[in-house]
């Protein structure tokens, strides 16, 4: 009896000096600084953690591949935002017309039409929305050509602001990409563009029918690059 | 030479059309006044980047000034400083009302670039030191300032007051002098009159973070060397009117800067500065939103759905879990065939049309597919404020456009009373919120000393009984603090003659017994189409209780506001148990607000005020879209400066800082930060927790298309 008195004793005081350590507690949602902060360094803790995934051994990726491919019939790509040296796989969950949702297991998620990106959520900086019709009919059909593309960006007080580019498709020799599960002959396309202030370059190994297999895609000024290759179409 | 202010005038008006076009010749470097500008006492016609706030903190000679600048506009600079001058005692040898070692002295600068910089001609700036102050540093000036190459940089002005006290060269009428008085009116009969002089400097960038600076300084330092109101005072020596300096940029935000000063003396400054417009994380690292789920083409249109038993509580549940995760809770939906309507409680995302975009893709995915028609509705302590109806079809068709194309498909309505039949959702009512947590309560720049404050431990909790009725109230207890400290100096001088409805402070930060905050009832609602009202009684605040009520007119779309507040409250005991003072008054305001829709908000309150003072506050804030906001208020009354005491009016300045900002995903959370006058009785108000316009200005439609590029993030 003592005993669970002493017990109950010392959880109200736990309790009492968890509160005071964390410098609120309660049910309200966000209630204070602390926690926000709180929310913040856990926040730069999981961060961490991807970028330790990237340093995965190839046998884990290989694993966590196999498992992916095994537990669902989605079309499938392995993704690697260059800046974060993190590598992560995309599940294709949602449609909506010509453009797929790609998801990581951390919901952050990749939009892409015709292979190529038009918007992303969660990696910081995102693009909103995009015009690259133009672009893609070049990449696409394994044509050379001039094209212009829109990117939509939000600015630091939640502006949208336009990012327009003038960028001009090479064709390049052809090339095998060796995918977990397929093999594909491909041609490189390479799309270099100039917003006027800014210059950047990316590519695409397009197959036979037209579909980018693999591609490495410039993002935003601070994501940099995304390496993108398809596990399953 | 005599020079009329009036010829003065004339000609720098005569300047200001050529200002069209030009370059506001921007720097980041700060001078040890913390202003913007090249040179090291003397001031320039430089600019910040529009927008950048800093803090500044300099020293030489026995003086720490610190600094708080804002670029108002592009050509508009506002300066607050808190000085503190070691051994300086004014009025020494006679009866002594500054009795600590050091002086603190508040004084405020505003500078404006009559004319910006062009191939021929120098950027021109008008500026008042201290205009408003003690006086101490006061001083107005026209300067000068032209960029020769890319590197170096020249200014000359005239300067009056401090700046034409060394070496002048003519008079514009007599200045009246005296210094501390009880401060805080414009003194505009001294402005631009008594000597002037001429000064100079030029500042060379030799590296992209390295500038040298060498200037004539016309500051004679007459009230730091014994020759102003401190007969005694010998803060340092003035040898020479050459300073010699250099600034490092060390980051983006850090500037240092290290001068040797009137031939006898180092001085140090160091400035930190941020912009508000350019975010850590622009558009945040919130996680994905859900994709939109797009109906199949011909889809069923399953319109009999409704008719299934237990289909529309299924339906709400699903809908009310979808929501939490994105941190919207579900207060009541009303789901018919074609159209939903949903009202919700946003406890995430400080940004409304994220939230209203999330909302609308979580309907995507959940409603049946023969509803057509989304309304999204948000909730204020139980009241709904405004709503954002939207096509389903829009929804999927533009989930990858420009989201511009979103808001030109959407409307936007206030109709509280379109409310009425929806379901309340379960878990909603009746629920207690609470949280115990420290609290630390700051009294800062002080005439007696720069920071006071207590600390201690607090319990609150908000009990919503139903629908726009909250029961709330909080108890602390304050573990250690000195706001009760006796008053020494200047803040114990002059209190005024008015009743004591606010200069009791101290008396309330006695002691360390529990005492209760608050604890009110209040009811919000709906009182017509564009109509809010709040009613609130019980013990308001830590000094008064009573009964508050306000009603508040504001169209959906409007950016005007217009309200009205009445309060009857008595004054609370001391110990801020139950009691009562024997003091109560009636008060109350009329509001205007308005948005001007450049980044500016303006507030007018006019009305009558907790002494029974009459009079109006004017407040105008610059506002910037993620939720930062820099603005200044006053209050002036009926009663005569002399009864209001040291400070002459209530005015200040406050900065509302987003927590978002700073962490880079949602979080309604926000700082904010007040400096004020002192604390006097003249054109005090009660605090009242709850007054509506933030609340629904928030969720109508000018604020929300300010922002609406997040109703897809």
């Amino acid at each position: 009896m003592g005993e669970i008195l002493e017990m109950k004793r010392s959880h109200v005081g736990l309790a009492l000096a968890a509160c005071l350590a964390l410098a609120a507690c309660g049910n309200r949602s966000g209630q204070g600084q602390v926690e926000v902060l709180r929310t913040a360094v856990s926040g730069m803790f999981n961060s961490s953690d991807q970028g330790n995934s990237g340093g995965a051994s190839a046998e884990e990726l290989a694993a966590a591949i196999n498992a992916a491919l095994n537990g669902t019939d989605l079309p499938l790509s392995l993704a690697m935002v260059e800046a974060r040296n993190a590598t992560t796989l995309l599940t294709r969950i949602e449609t909506n017309g010509a453009y797929g949702t790609w998801a990581a297991p951390d919901r952050r998620t990749i939009i892409m039409k015709d292979g190529l990106i038009t918007a992303t959520r969660g990696l910081g900086n995102d693009i909103m929305s995009s015009e690259t019709g133009a672009v893609a009919a070049l990449v696409t059909a394994r044509q050379a050509g001039q094209a212009q593309r829109v990117h939509r960006y939000l600015d630091g007080e939640n502006h949208t602001v336009e990012m327009r580019a003038d960028c001009r498709v090479t064709r390049g020799g052809e090339a095998m990409v060796k995918s977990v599960r397929f093999n594909a002959k491909t041609v490189e396309m390479t799309e270099s563009c100039d917003t006027g202030t800014r210059r950047f370059v990316n590519t695409y190994m397009v197959d036979r029918q037209g579909d980018v297999v693999q591609s490495r895609q410039w993002a935003n000024p601070e994501g940099g690059h995304i390496f993108i290759q398809a596990l399953r179409k | 030479m005599r020079v009329s202010k009036p010829a003065i005038l004339v000609g720098l008006v005569a300047m200001v059309p050529m200002a069209a076009h030009g370059d506001n010749l921007t720097t980041r470097s700060k001078n040890m006044y913390g202003t913007p500008g090249g040179l090291i006492d003397m001031p320039t016609a430089e600019m910040a980047e529009d927008g950048e706030l800093s803090t500044t903190i300099s020293h030489f000679g026995d003086t720490t000034r610190t600094m708080l600048t804002f670029q108002v506009t592009p050509r508009l600079t506002g300066t607050f400083r808190y000085s503190s001058l070691r051994e300086y005692r004014p009025g020494r040898g006679g009866a002594n009302p500054y009795p600590n070692s050091s002086y603190y002295d508040r004084s405020f600068d505003l500078r404006y670039q009559v004319m910006t910089e062009g191939d021929y001609h120098p950027a021109v700036a008008v500026g008042l030191r201290d205009f408003m102050g003690t006086g101490l540093y006061g001083g107005e000036y026209v300067v000068a300032t032209k960029e020769f190459g890319s590197r170096l940089r020249v200014t000359g002005g005239v300067g009056w007051g401090r700046l034409g006290s060394f070496d002048s060269f003519g008079s514009t009428g007599t200045r009246p002098t005296g210094l501390i008085g009880s401060g805080g009116i414009p003194n505009t009969d001294r402005w631009f009159r008594g000597p002037m002089s001429a000064f100079g400097g030029l500042s060379y960038q030799a590296t992209d973070r390295l500038s040298f600076k060498a200037e004539y300084s016309t500051d004679a330092y007459l009230e730091e060397r014994g020759a102003g109101q401190d007969p005694g005072s010998n803060l340092f020596q003035r040898k020479s009117p050459w300073n010699f300096g250099l600034d490092y940029q060390v980051s983006d935000s850090i500037n240092l800067g290290a001068y040797y000063m009137y031939g006898s003396e180092v001085g140090v400054r160091m400035s930190i500065a941020l912009n508000p417009k350019t975010a850590p994380i622009p558009g945040g690292a919130d996680l994905a939103p859900l994709p939109v789920a797009v109906r199949p083409q011909f889809s069923a249109r399953d319109l009999g759905w409704d008719a299934t038993p237990g289909a529309r509580d299924t339906l709400r549940d699903e809908v009310a879990q979808s929501l939490a995760k994105e941190g919207l809770i579900l207060e009541g939906i009303e789901a018919e065939p074609g159209r939903v309507r949903v009202l919700v409680r946003n406890t995430r995302w400080d940004i409304e049309p994220q939230a209203v975009g999330r909302a609308a893709r979580v309907l995507s995915r959940v409603m049946p597919d023969s509803v057509e028609q989304f309304t999204i509705g948000q909730s204020y302590q139980g009241m709904p404020t405004g709503a954002v109806t939207m096509r389903r079809s829009d929804v999927e068709a533009l989930e990858n456009a420009p989201a511009a194309a979103m808001l030109d498909r959407v409307t936007f309505s206030g109709d509280g009373a379109a409310w009425a039949g929806m379901d309340v959702a379960p878990g909603n009512y009746p629920r207690l919120e609470w949280s115990l947590a420290p609290f630390l309560k700051l009294g800062v720049f002080d005439p007696d000393s720069p920071v006071k404050a207590d600390a201690g431990l607090r319990l609150s909790g908000d009990y919503h009984v139903a629908p726009g009725w909250v029961l709330s109230g909080a108890v602390s207890v304050k573990a250690a603090g000195n706001l009760d400290a006796p008053p020494k100096g200047r803040s114990g001088v002059g209190p005024g003659t008015l009743p004591k409805v606010r200069s009791n402070a101290r008396f309330y930060a006695e002691g360390n017994d529990p005492r209760l905050d608050y604890l009110t009832v209040a009811k919000y609602g709906r009182l017509g189409e564009d109509w809010y009202g709040r009613m609130t009684f019980g013990y308001l605040e830590q000094m008064y209780a009573g009964v508050s009520g306000e009603v508040l007119w504001k169209p959906v779309g409007s950016r005007l506001a217009l309200g009205a507040e009445v309060n009857y409250v008595a004054q609370r005991d001391f110990n801020q148990g139950f009691g009562l003072r024997n003091y109560d008054i009636a008060t109350g305001h009329l509001s205007a607000y308005y948005d001007f829709g450049n980044g500016f908000h303006g507030q007018l309150d006019m009305g009558r005020y907790l002494a029974g003072d009459w009079g109006a506050t004017v407040a105008l804030d610059r506002e910037f879209d993620n939720g930062w906001r820099v603005g200044a208020y006053v209050t002036k009354t009926n009663v005569s400066a002399a009864a209001f005491g040291e400070g002459s009016f209530d005015k200040g300045i406050r900065i509302t800082i987003p927590m978002s900002w700073a962490i880079g995903s949602a979080t309604r959370n926000k700082n904010e930060l007040v400096i004020q006058s002192l604390t006097r009785d003249g054109g005090a108000r009660v605090n009242v927790d709850g007054r509506l316009y933030e609340a629904v200005r928030d969720s109508h439609q000018p604020q929300m298309a300010k922002t609406w590029g997040k109703f897809w993030r």
